[in-house]
């Protein structure tokens, strides 16, 4: 009985008020997608997502809701196979202003050149593909 | 705060006995191009009294096949709700709903949006 009853009691549907918000669940819809550029250039994936709390910074949230703020994206392979969290450090963040619209993926208004995400394919890139002879043009 | 410190975190209610564990979290987001979303911000927590993480989303979903699937993982779902962030209170790192909270269905509606379509 105890149990019928909890069941009913969250079974309230959504105020009307909320009918045409568009609505979301991070892990369902977000979490994993891969995000590519403007040119559909694929960047990585999406690790996880930076909130912007008030109160994380001292300041009185009062109910006031966290925003979303950046797209983290990284290295979480070992703690997924190991548990834990990765340390934000090893996370790069891609601001949501960047962020064109999540589709079946997260599409970027920016080059991929451009990102932070991207500095370790470009240093390889520039410091050893392009000294190996016929290294600094595209292929024919 | 990110995303991943709020999952599977345990939650209380206002006499702080377990309630459940966030399973999800939901946002609102922006469509103005009518294709796609962007985030924008927490709209509220999905907490279920069962398990700690969501499996195939059935709960959340108006999807209801295939039908053996959905008979079989419906049941681990049941008691799953969604509770708004202005009900909820952060105390020293925990998640306690205020009392008089209320539970909303965690159901997620089909909204086109969010599927977005393909560019032309």
């Amino acid at each position: 009985m105890k149990r019928l009853r909890r069941r009913r009691h969250a079974n309230t549907a959504l105020p009307e008020a909320h009918s045409h918000e568009c609505l979301i669940d991070a892990r369902l819809h977000l979490l994993d997608r891969q995000i590519i550029d403007c040119d559909g250039k694929p960047v990585g994936v999406i690790d996880d997502i930076e909130l912007d709390y008030p109160a994380d910074d001292g300041s009185s949230a009062d109910g006031q809701a966290p925003r979303t703020a950046a797209l983290l994206s990284g290295n979480t392979l070992p703690t997924r196979l190991f548990g834990g969290s990765p340390p934000l450090g090893r996370l790069t963040r891609i601001s949501i202003d960047d962020i064109d619209s999540v589709e079946v993926a997260a599409r970027l208004s920016r080059q991929h050149d451009e990102l932070d995400r991207t500095w370790a394919e470009r240093w390889v890139r520039d410091q050893i593909i392009r000294r190996i002879p016929g290294g600094s043009h595209d292929p024919r | 705060m990110i995303l991943g410190e709020l999952l599977n975190r345990r939650v209380f209610d206002s006499n702080a006995d377990p309630v459940g564990w966030v399973i999800d979290v939901r946002l609102t987001a922006r469509a103005e191009h009518g294709v796609g979303f962007v985030p924008a911000q927490v709209f509220g927590l999905i907490v279920s009294s069962r398990n700690r993480s969501s499996f195939l989303g059935y709960e959340r979903d108006t999807a209801k096949a295939p039908w053996l699937i959905a008979r079989l993982l419906r049941p681990r779902q049941q008691g799953t709700f969604l509770v708004l962030w202005d009900q909820l209170d952060l105390v020293a790192g925990e998640i306690h709903l205020k009392p008089g909270h209320t539970r909303y269905r965690a159901t997620l509606p089909p909204d086109e949006r969010r599927r977005g379509a393909r560019r032309s």
